[in-house]
């Protein structure tokens, strides 16, 4: 039941096409067993005035005085009846078509929709590998299962039971004689697709394991050659293609195994309907057209039989993808229980005693971490990787929900602030941003579509953007990406900050935003930013000393607890991590950084 | 190559292109429903068909009389079965309907299931042995080409780009494998059935054949122009999976994006509306592989029908002489044996053309060039480490010149420092050392010696290189730092690691040494995948070095780290440095500033300071 319902939810609201559908296949299956009954009924009852096997609805019509005309009638009628069967044919095919389309097309967004709601916390451990051949994949399979692999089955089971209602209905013991092989030939081939499944799958991994050997050498044919270990990889490969081509054999005597072997038993089958077929027609007990009409019948049934035995091989395939689709359905949505206040945010933060763990995790990330920040206030975050400082900012926009402990929005816990509202207030600058494959003033304007040419153009001279862009071919319809052009750290850093300057944010968060930017332009966008963002509340994550001492005050943060705070003129007379650090990069001469370029500039190609 | 000489595609070229690499017959296209990542780079038809065939032939050559011999044995086999229906026929004509001869009938089925189980058999081994010359072949070509890959120079893949050459080594060998084994069968067997079932239906009765004549063009046309529709249905399908996968790749990894900005509106709205694109194109292409079936049914009823009616005419109007009911029995069914074989042919040949322009573009990677093939001839024991660049000239492509008479000496032991605004020629200059690329005129000499007259691979194992971005290979830690040099033992490895500071960590790793690198080492931090790639470069004990000291996106104390393990790198090797920190400027032997392909200034720190230059402004621009 409960797998049933599986099965069956993807449909709602379609499945009175299904119906429909599997109704015109029912009743089209039982017209084509009336095919063959036509050529007895010209065998048989035109030619020999024998009794027909056709209905007699059909018979009535094909009466006429003489034998000539009774088949001109023959000829007409049966061309009308396979008209009429083509035309429910296409029909149904039509319905299905729809019907397959639309339950797919609605899978589709629903997964898609609950994937963009699921919490951070649960992308941040999810493959995204795995996710996407979930929402596509694994549609996919099922999108298939209910429009081609169990109309053929259904389809296959209806014409066996009206083939046999239509032999029985000539001759119960040819029926049982015609039928004797063919459970053979089933069982057969459901057996034996469910033995090569396991085959196909080595014969997968191994291709696999070819492609990916050809990738890797492809996409690190430098680091190859740096090494001169060329040989190496050959032999490398070569055993890999081996693999393959063995897999690849094994798999093919088995199938020739498999059809040959069924093709024999087919003939056999065949050839004992044949032989007691002409017997009985010898005896008397069976009419030449009737005989003719058990071959026909026969064929239609017995061939197809095989390739049942892969669709039922297959039919775990769809259980095991329906599963791994409700595995992702079964996530809680991260904004069902967020209905949440929209109070105005100025951008009073207060952070009380706020501690956060994973719930896999047996150690706490953040611990008592308390501090205010008002309007107008620049904090810097200060630390070493994995010190817990982006941790701290996810839990500021309730990517993560701290553990233990308050953070106040002007004095509202934060728990009760809508998360959507939240997030269109607090601007976060990613130290490694995401761009989408579209154009750079697309990505630009992505917080604020509408927005028009003089503006993102204004945005990204702010950025120190706009010259890089106007140096494109096409410069802003330039398309950024991996089907296009790569922009270097330093670029990406500044056009995330371009994103943020079409928009006015009272909170913002710079995550190591400017890392890749070299120290020249830091200073500028700083400078100008400081001018748009006056009444902003600002945290800037770094590791960089020579930005942390600009801010008004400064977090030390050291597994996951604040050791120090103050502005840089205090910390750095305290003995401890900061001024540790503030040494270390000193001692090199403000040396951080990249003195000439941006970082990672023209290395793509290396 | 630095980013300016790539060619920037505007969207719609974008689209263009796209929608000319999705090849909708891709077998694992349409297995796991269009992979948006893999896509094959050109339109499928061949250019030269009959090069390309008889090269492939000449491949199956080695197989020459294992082949003939399948060709006659299925000719034979289908022959064989082509000859039933006529057996069937004689049967009831001869034995049956006239006056009843057991043993006539007898003889016949016997003969029939003789000649089907003669059939089946030939099959099997037919089958079998064609599939072992083909998968035989395939992976003589898969070897071909992965080797003639690991030689090309650089300058190839920059060329193709990775995407195309794993297609290419992938999507494009199974392509023609399909066409190599089964194709070859299929297009005999559905020929010999079309000509055979014609030739013995007008052996049995010329008047029926006639009759069904008339019929084969009807019928051709009609299924070619479904089965067109069919294919066009399926590709636009394809195109918009493909698409949509995209989207929701893109999506997926960069969610905290859509989060953050709220994003999820837009994108939910972009979503659907290529879903809709796809569910059209679902329907047509789903609508259209339905019909192809029926339809060839119905063809097949009504040329059934015919045959019948016609012949029961000619039966009753001229008598058995003219026309028997074993005839019309045997013609129907060969008849019936027709259009499957004409549509298959149709789709055949189809596919055959594909694996011809897969088999065109295999082809092309086994033809290009090998770098080792004009090689230099001498090997040197260990370098002394004196490199000379005079007037050295460089153009990744024709008419582009990126360097320009560049000509400097580094003296054994030294440490040169490159400085310059991006995209000015800093990174080709270092890569013009090890041959990645060849200088189109001008002279770069180790110890005195031409590098064009060392081996290409003795020269690279001497020159060790260190990037900022540092590629993994999938597989342990403990191979990847291996790498550096195949024939060091465990030991050499871990005193290689723990001279680059990376033992700590590693021995920190839950499997230590054993851990497990994911593709691209994406499961390791940059900071760390810099200091295995040192370790594997100290293993690899070059002469030379070759380093890019960008390390902006890693913490102090890590950058510390390298820092620390790099200049032990350097301690007596002479070593050219992409210099992005202040203290390596200062300390370098000599700093070369390299601006718009030329050399603009050399000389120390202090001297470049004091001539107040270029570099002078530099300097001021960043520390003043």
């Amino acid at each position: 039941m409960k797998r049933l319902r599986q099965f069956t939810k993807w449909m709602k609201g379609q499945s009175h096409l299904y119906l429909i559908g599997m109704a015109i296949l029912f009743a089209m299956q039982y017209f084509r067993t009336l095919t063959p009954l036509f050529i007895q009924h010209v065998v048989d009852t035109t030619l020999a005035g024998r009794k027909s096997a056709l209905p007699g609805v059909i018979t009535r019509l094909l009466e006429a005085e003489t034998v000539q005309r009774e088949l001109l009638l023959v000829g007409i009628v049966f061309t009308g009846f396979a008209l009429f069967r083509l035309t429910f044919v296409f029909l149904q095919r039509a319905i299905f078509a729809v019907f397959t389309e639309r339950t797919a097309y609605k899978m589709r967004n629903r997964i898609y929709d609950h994937l963009q709601n699921l919490s951070f916390s649960y992308h941040s451990q999810a493959e995204t590998g795995d996710l996407l051949q979930r929402a596509t994949t694994d549609v996919e399979t099922y999108r298939r299962f209910i429009g081609e692999q169990l109309v053929d089955v259904l389809r296959l089971l209806f014409l066996v039971v009206f083939a046999i209602v239509q032999m029985s209905l000539m001759s119960p013991r040819m029926t049982v004689i015609s039928l004797a092989i063919t459970p053979v030939v089933l069982t057969a081939a459901i057996v034996y697709f469910i033995y090569v499944k396991r085959i196909f799958r080595q014969v997968e991994e191994a291709e696999s394991r070819m492609t990916s050997a050809v990738q890797e050498n492809v996409t690190s044919n430098r680091v190859v050659k740096a090494f001169a270990n060329e040989p190496f990889e050959m032999e490398k490969f070569d055993a890999t293609s081996v693999d393959f081509r063995d897999e690849s054999m094994r798999l093919t005597r088995l199938m020739a195994f498999f059809w040959s072997s069924t093709d024999l038993l087919i003939f056999g089958q065949y050839a004992l309907t044949a032989s007691f077929g002409i017997y009985s027609v010898v005896t008397g007990t069976l009419a030449t057209g009737e005989f003719i009409a058990f071959l026909s019948l026969l064929g239609m049934i017995v061939w197809p039989l095989r390739q049942l035995g892969r669709i039922v091989g297959d039919f775990g395939k769809t259980q095991v993808a329906l599963e791994r689709i409700d595995e992702i359905m079964d996530e809680e949505d991260e904004h069902t229980h967020d209905e949440g206040e929209t109070p105005a945010i100025s951008g009073n933060i207060r952070f009380e005693n706020v501690g956060f763990q994973f719930a896999d995790d047996t150690k706490p990330l953040l611990k008592e971490i308390s501090f205010t920040a008002a309007p107008g206030e620049t904090l810097a975050v200060v630390g070493r990787t994995g010190s817990g400082k982006s941790t701290l900012m996810n839990l500021l926009v309730r990517l993560l929900e701290p553990t233990a402990g308050h953070i106040l929005f002007d004095g509202k816990d934060i728990r009760s602030i809508n998360k959507k509202h939240l997030r269109k207030h607090v601007g976060i600058i990613l130290q490694e941003p995401f761009l989408y494959s579209k154009t750079v003033r697309e990505n630009i304007a992505i917080l604020n579509r509408e927005a028009d040419t003089e503006h993102i153009r204004e945005a990204a001279r702010t950025a120190r953007l706009h010259e890089d862009i106007e140096d494109f071919e096409a410069g802003y319809d330039t398309v950024v990406g991996e089907r296009g052009v790569t922009l270097s750290g330093g670029q990406k850093q500044r056009l995330a900050i371009a994103r943020m300057l079409l928009e006015r944010k009272p909170v913002l968060v710079f995550d190591d935003s400017l890392s890749a930017v070299d120290a020249e332009t830091d200073i500028q966008i700083r400078k100008a930013l400081m001018k748009h963002w006056r009444e902003t509340t600002v945290f800037i994550i770094t590791h960089r000393i020579q930005t942390a001492m600009e801010a008004d005050r400064i977090i030390v943060l050291e597994n996951g607890r604040i050791t120090a705070s103050g502005p840089h003129e205090s910390l750095v007379r305290e003995s401890g991590l900061y001024a540790e650090l503030y040494k270390q990069q000193t001692e090199t001469l403000r040396q951080d950084g990249s003195i000439i370029e941006e970082g990672g500039e023209d290395h793509a190609a290396f | 190559m630095s980013a300016d000489d790539k060619r920037i595609l505007t969207k719609r070229e974008l689209t263009e292109k796209l929608k000319k690499t999705i090849d909708p017959t891709d077998p694992r296209l349409q297995q796991v429903g269009g992979g948006g990542g893999r896509r094959s780079g050109i339109a499928p038809k061949p250019k030269n068909i009959r090069e390309t065939v008889k090269r492939l032939l000449a491949y199956l050559g080695a197989y020459k009389f294992a082949i003939v011999a399948i060709m006659l044995t299925l000719v034979t086999a289908t022959v064989l079965n082509l000859f039933i229906p006529i057996l069937f026929a004689t049967a009831l004509d001869d034995y049956i309907l006239i006056d009843f001869d057991l043993e006539g009938v007898a003889r016949i089925a016997v003969i029939i299931l003789v000649f089907a189980a003669t059939n089946s058999i030939i099959r099997f081994f037919s089958r079998l042995v064609m599939v072992r010359i083909s998968q035989n072949v395939i992976k003589r070509i898969r070897k071909e080409a992965f080797d003639k890959l690991m030689r090309a120079p650089v300058s190839f893949y920059d060329e193709k780009g990775s995407g195309d050459l794993v297609s290419r080594l992938s999507n494009d060998v199974e392509l023609v494998s399909n066409s190599l084994g089964q194709m070859v069968i299929e297009v005999l067997n559905s020929s010999i059935i079309i000509f055979g079932s014609l030739a013995l239906m007008f052996y049995l009765n010329w008047a029926l054949a006639l009759v069904v004549i008339v019929f084969i063009p009807l019928m051709a046309l009609f299924t070619l122009k479904i089965s067109k529709k069919t294919r066009k249905g399926f590709k636009e399908q394809q195109i918009h999976l493909a698409t949509l996968n995209g989207i929701v790749e893109e999506n997926i990894s960069g969610l905290s994006t859509v989060k953050l900005y709220n994003q999820e509106k837009p994108f939910i709205d972009e979503f659907r509306h290529e879903n809709d694109k796809l569910k059209r194109a679902g329907f047509m292409a789903q609508f259209y592989a339905g019909i192809v079936m029926p339809f060839v049914h119905f063809m097949n009823n009504v040329i059934f029908l015919t045959v019948i009616a016609v012949g029961a005419v000619f039966h009753i109007a001229f008598g058995a002489a003219f026309v028997s009911i074993g005839q019309i029995a045997g013609v129907s069914q060969y008849a019936r044996q027709f259009i499957m074989p004409i549509a298959n042919l149709a789709q055949l040949f189809n596919a055959l053309m594909q694996g011809i322009a897969g088999a065109e573009r295999v082809f092309e990677v086994i033809d290009a060039d090998d770098e080792y093939e004009e090689d230099g001839a001498r090997v040197i024991e260990g370098f002394k480490g004196d490199i000379v660049f005079e007037n050295v000239d460089f153009a990744y492509e024709e008419g582009v010149q990126v360097l320009k008479d560049i000509t400097f000496a580094a003296r054994e032991g030294e440490t040169i420092a490159i400085v310059g605004p991006t995209g000015g020629g800093k990174t080709t200059t270092i890569k013009l050392l090890n041959r990645f690329y060849e200088i189109m005129s001008g002279r770069i000499a180790i110890d005195g010696i031409d590098i064009k007259d060392i081996k290409k691979d003795e020269l690279r194992k001497q020159i060790g290189i260190v990037l900022q971005d540092t590629h993994l290979f999938k597989g342990s830690v403990f191979a990847n730092i291996h790498y550096g040099n195949l024939a060091a033992n465990d030991e050499e490895v871990i005193r290689a690691s723990k001279l680059a500071g990376a033992h700590d960590f590693i021995v920190k790793l839950p499997q230590g040494y054993d851990t497990s690198v994911h593709e691209g080492g994406q499961n390791f931090s940059q900071g760390e995948r810099q200091l295995i790639s040192i370790a594997r470069t100290i293993l690899s004990n070059p002469a030379l070095l070759i380093l890019d000291e960008a390390t902006s996106n890693v913490d102090t104390r890590t950058e510390a780290r390298i820092q620390q393990s790099m200049e032990l790198l350097m301690e007596g090797r002479t070593a050219i440095v992409i210099a992005h920190r202040l203290q390596t400027i200062q300390r370098a032997d000599k700093i070369l500033v390299i601006h718009k392909g030329r050399l603009i200034e050399e000389g120390t720190h202090e001297e470049l300071l004091a001539r107040k230059g270029f570099y002078h402004n530099l300097y001021r621009a960043q520390f003043e």
